[in-house]
């Protein structure tokens, strides 16, 4: 994120453009005086206007009625980005937004914020760190119960707290080391020893509880997919349907007839999940369909909840790589064809890993069923956010780099008496550290060692 | 009407640095300096280097300094710190007898023919085509440097009693503007203090902890045979303070001037007094105090770590407290002072003023702790004064080639609000920062000055013998079969050595002393090498890997740090802030290093600028 132009004032509607509603909040961040909009309206912006309270006044233009409003000055550095913001409720037509908008566009000196930039903001004026941005962007795209709860963890709450405190106690074992390097006279090599392994054990104790909420990479969470993958014309189509018990893929029996993949949301317990119907794996000539095949094969990896469906009447040898993949849940397809209790027998019996499933008739599929499937993905996204488990890819990843260089950090920590190789290596660790919060300062690990130890001539 | 090419106002550490240094390049040179203060004298800490402070003496000596040479002269106990913590991280520091130093700093002053020393209060400086002097008479000079410690509005505290001063004493001077009309007193006003001194002979060394001299350390003077000494050598003591002591200090808070609003300056964090101690670390009742001794006939020794500037009785009180010091005899009472501080950042990176062109700033003025740290901007000062007389480039050293760099960078590009003082965390290349390879560090810049003195051929043979070894330890296989291999391999499994490798290599073992493995090699190839110039290549090829990894992230930062940048362009384009404008107008920036280094300077600046110059 790169906002490269001018800091001057910023506009935007922030309860979105697109529909009428009753009313419409207009945001307006990063302006010098409020008496510069005093032309705008009734009330008398010159005089006193007190921070945080409601004025109900007339949006004037040269003198011409716009619309009533009400206004709240949030006086900076005291507001959510730590500069003026006026917000401005309107009547909540498009229109009158947009005429609104492009008033002060026109006459204000205003321009149009791009997206995220009142929160930008924020972050450049230290209101917020990086992961609170993160967790403010979790908090309002969640597309789970959980996912919003971890956004405002992140945003104020548990786990923004946890990375801030991991974040102190490095400070406190990098000034530690640094510490005895540049103090051990003053407080004695005994101590400065004592600071160095204590410090490395409540970080490492610290960061160990963090690890463990680290699952596996891609957005399975995130975004929690529930994929429906099989070869052509086993069913994953006619499944689809009937989960979203609608016509959304086009049926046929001609193989191949999804293309690509389709996705639908499908809410289920507290979730919203995207449902999406894979094209049939086969090795095809068509380019398109081939381009719809590898797609179809990169979104199963990614997936919260794998769906394997199988018609034993029609296996290509592709068979044999697709289920390679882990899966959730096989279905068998086609069970109302004659023969299918023997082809089914003898495919069990090629692939044993396909031995404990069930199968379900698509044409006689019930409701019963349904609330069956739906509790089997609940259950299993109750099961992993038991442990809290970190959404953000960047998150785990940096975690995982700081848990490898922990380790090799640790056993040096024991074996090296060079302390500048040691604070080296630390270095390393400190930067995905503070990579997590992003934030980069060299002055606080001298500020730490003067908060936190004894020391002087 | 004679003119002195420079003229110093103040003979402390940095007024001498920058004197010698301009005597070198054969200009007329002056120091104006307070009478009945003499010159190189040592008002606080009887010592010279330490942590990161011995590199910047180091660094000194290597490019023409003083510092060094009187350190060893006037040095009775010498000390490596850091000694078991890796080469990267040790430190020279030596006890001087502060009488000696300050005779042999005069003796060699007196006897360079193009320095005059002056013993004059100066009054009021001017600047016309030339700056005029007023003192008991006048004088003139192209080049002012000033470097007048704690003696602007100085203020001296003990307990209730305030007088003013430099130092004990000593006659304060003015303020700044009183001295100069055309330059602002900045608002700050810093503190500093000192222990009271003891008599050596009332305290009972039986029950302290001695350190004695360390022979092994080599004396700071490269061109001092390495490890003579010039005086006899005594030992330090160690004393700690204990629960008593502390609470005596702590019942007497509202007679202390810190903490009862007599002392408005502000001190640093890490030079506290020992009130500071008592009441920031309420639960630690032990601390260090060094006894030091001052000078083999003075009668004084200084107990470092038990600053203060409280009553005489209650110092008096806490002292006795101390095993050890129960009859010690206070001869001079702890007291701090309080003084004007310049502004830095109205500074270049030469140190000159950007308002007053031809005037330097140097040394505690500056709002810097420690001899050495004002030694370092003394000589910065000196060079660049001359530098500019003569026409040649001016000398400004990278910080992440020498300490003095990173120190005249901090200071520049930021305005502090505690004395400054080096820590080797404040660079980010310590691994390379180091005082074995000082001379090759130094080398570069100290040729510029194109002067051909004893010292230039010393280090040119030095940088030549340097490389001849570094290519022989890279060049040199040692086979497998050789019986050096046996010797260096370790105990464990991944530890024995079976293969061909270079000598080089071998040294980067972590289990070897470089020094000893390579002194090893060179024995039993029959081959006898200067130990300065052993130490050197072998710890430089032991951290070879560790500076390459970092120098290569560094040196894209670098390349950007030292790209010059216009300010004035900067400020006068549309799309910054105005907040950070006025902080740009301010600090004045000369590379994107220092753009960088401003507070509050925001990402979205730096990205528009390194748009533009990089």
């Amino acid at each position: 994120m790169n906002f490269l132009y001018s800091d001057g004032p910023i506009i935007a509607c922030s309860t979105g453009t697109n529909a009428n509603s009753a009313m419409a909040v207009i945001r307006i961040s990063g302006f010098k005086s409020l008496s510069q909009f005093k032309d705008f309206f009734t009330k008398d912006l010159t005089g006193p206007i007190e921070p945080r309270k409601v004025y109900f006044t007339s949006l004037v233009l040269q003198g011409q009625f716009i619309d009533d409003v009400c206004l709240t000055f949030f006086e900076g550095p005291k507001s959510y980005n730590g500069e003026n913001i006026l917000e401005i409720s309107v009547h909540g037509n498009m229109l009158n937004v947009e005429r609104i908008l492009g008033l002060f566009q026109s006459y204000a000196g205003c321009r149009l914020a791009s997206a995220g930039e009142f929160t930008y903001r924020a972050l450049k004026n230290k209101k917020i760190d990086l992961s609170q941005v993160e967790g403010l962007d979790l908090f309002l795209n969640a597309q789970s119960s959980y996912a919003l709860e971890q956004g405002l963890s992140l945003l104020s709450g548990n786990l923004h707290d946890i990375y801030v405190e991991l974040y102190n106690l490095f400070l406190i074992h990098k000034s530690s080391l640094e510490l005895s390097i540049d103090f051990s006279d003053d407080i004695g090599e005994e101590a400065a020893r004592d600071y160095y392994l204590k410090s490395l054990e409540q970080f490492s104790s610290k960061f160990s509880s963090l690890v463990k909420r680290v699952g596996p990479m891609g957005p399975g969470l995130l975004q929690p997919e529930i994929v429906l993958a099989g070869l052509p014309n086993s069913g994953k189509s006619s499944f689809f349907n009937f989960l979203l018990s609608e016509e959304r893929a086009i049926v046929s029996s001609t193989a191949g007839t999804t293309r690509d993949y389709l996705t639908e949301f499908l809410k289920i317990g507290e979730v919203r999940y995207k449902l999406i119907d894979t094209a049939g794996i086969r090795e095809s000539s068509d380019l398109i369909e081939a381009e719809g095949v590898r797609r179809s094969k990169s979104k199963l990896t990614n997936a919260f909840y794998r769906v394997l469906l199988i018609n034993p009447f029609e296996i290509s040898p592709e068979f044999d790589d697709l289920i390679i993949n882990e899966f959730d849940l096989i279905l068998f397809t086609h069970s109302d064809l004659p023969g299918f209790n023997e082809v089914r027998q003898k495919l069990i019996l090629k692939h044993p890993s396909l031995g404990s499933i069930g199968a379900i008739d698509l044409t006689r599929i019930s409701q019963e069923w349904e609330t069956y499937f739906f509790n089997l993905v609940n259950k299993k996204y109750l099961d992993i956010t038991l442990d809290k488990p970190i959404l953000l890819d960047r998150h785990k990843g940096l975690i995982l780099q700081a848990d490898t260089i922990l380790m090799r950090y640790q056993a040096l920590a024991t074996t090296e008496a060079d302390v500048a190789i040691l604070s080296h290596e630390l270095n390393t660790l400190g930067s995905c550290i503070s990579d997590i919060l992003g934030i980069v300062s060299p002055d606080q690990v001298l500020n730490s060692i003067f908060s936190n130890f004894c020391i002087g001539k | 009407m004679k003119i002195y090419d420079v003229l110093i106002v103040g003979g402390g550490h940095a007024g001498i640095e920058a004197a010698y240094i301009a005597s070198q390049f054969g200009l007329e040179v002056a120091i104006v300096t307070m009478p009945g203060v003499s010159i190189g004298s040592a008002p606080c800490n009887p010592s010279v280097g330490g942590v990161g402070k011995g590199q910047v003496v180091r660094e000194l000596d290597a490019l023409g300094g003083l510092m060094g040479f009187l350190a060893d002269r006037a040095g009775i106990q010498f000390r490596t710190l850091n000694d078991s913590k890796g080469f990267a991280v040790q430190s020279s520091r030596v006890q001087i007898d502060k009488e000696k130093y300050s005779l042999e700093a005069e003796e060699k002053i007196q006897s360079i023919k193009n320095i005059s020393v002056i013993r004059e209060k100066v009054q009021a400086i001017t600047k016309d085509d030339v700056f005029e002097i007023v003192a008991d008479n006048r004088y003139f000079a192209k080049k002012v440097i000033m470097t007048v410690g704690t003696f602007l509005n100085g203020k001296l505290h003990t307990g209730n009693e305030s007088t003013t001063g430099g130092r004990v004493g000593c006659d304060k001077s003015g303020g700044l503007s009183d001295l100069f009309s055309e330059i602002k007193t900045g608002t700050q006003r810093f503190k500093t203090g000192t222990p009271p001194r003891l008599d050596k002979a009332s305290i009972d060394y039986s029950r302290l902890e001695e350190q004695p001299s360390d022979s092994t350390v080599r004396n700071f003077h490269c061109l001092h045979s390495p490890y003579s000494r010039f005086s006899e050598q005594v030992s330090c003591y160690l004393a700690r303070t204990n629960q008593s002591t502390m609470e005596i200090i702590r019942h007497n808070k509202e007679r202390s001037p810190m903490f009862n609003g007599q002392i408005k300056g502000t001190g640093a964090r890490y030079c506290p007094s020992i009130e500071d101690k008592a009441f920031r670390y309420p639960d630690k009742n032990i601390h260090h105090v060094f006894i030091e001794p001052e000078g083999l006939n003075l009668d004084t020794v200084y107990p470092s770590g038990i600053s203060s500037s409280l009553p005489r009785d209650v110092q008096e009180e806490y002292v006795h407290s101390i095993e050890g010091l129960e009859e010690g005899k206070i001869l001079v009472y702890g007291y701090a002072v309080e003084y004007d501080v310049v502004d830095t950042t109205e500074l270049n990176l030469t140190l000159e003023h950007r308002g007053v062109s031809g005037l330097f700033f140097a040394g505690q003025v500056n709002g810097t702790s420690g001899y050495e740290e004002a030694a370092g901007q003394g000589f910065i000062a000196g060079a660049n004064a001359s530098l500019s007389i003569l026409g040649m480039d001016s000398l400004i050293l990278n910080r992440h080639e020498s300490y003095i760099g990173v120190m005249i960078e901090d200071l520049t590009s930021n305005t502090r609000d505690e004395p400054y003082r080096l820590f080797t965390a404040r660079s980010e290349n310590r691994l390379f920062l180091r005082e074995d390879n000082t001379l090759l560090r130094m080398f570069p810049y100290r040729a510029k000055f194109l002067l051909n003195l004893e010292l230039d051929q010393y280090q040119a043979r030095f940088v030549n013998s340097y490389e001849t070894l570094s290519d022989f330890c890279d060049e040199t296989m040692v086979s497998e079969k050789s019986p050096l291999l046996v010797e260096f391999s370790g105990d464990g499994e991944l530890q024995k050595l079976t293969k061909r490798m270079s000598v080089s290599e071998i040294l980067k073992q972590a289990w070897l002393n470089p020094i000893n493995t390579l002194n090893r090699i060179l024995g039993y190839n029959g081959i006898a090498i200067d130990t300065d110039l052993v130490r050197a290549v072998a710890i430089s090829k032991k951290y070879d890997g560790y500076i390459k990894r970092s120098s290569d992230q560094q040196e894209k930062l670098k390349k950007m740090d030292t790209t010059k940048i216009n300010w004035e362009e900067i400020v006068s384009s549309g799309n910054i802030s105005f907040e950070c404008k006025q902080r740009i107008t301010r600090i004045r920036p000369e590379t994107f290093g220092q753009l960088k280094l401003i507070e509050g300077i925001r990402p979205a600046t730096l990205a528009v600028v390194a748009a533009k110059a990089l």
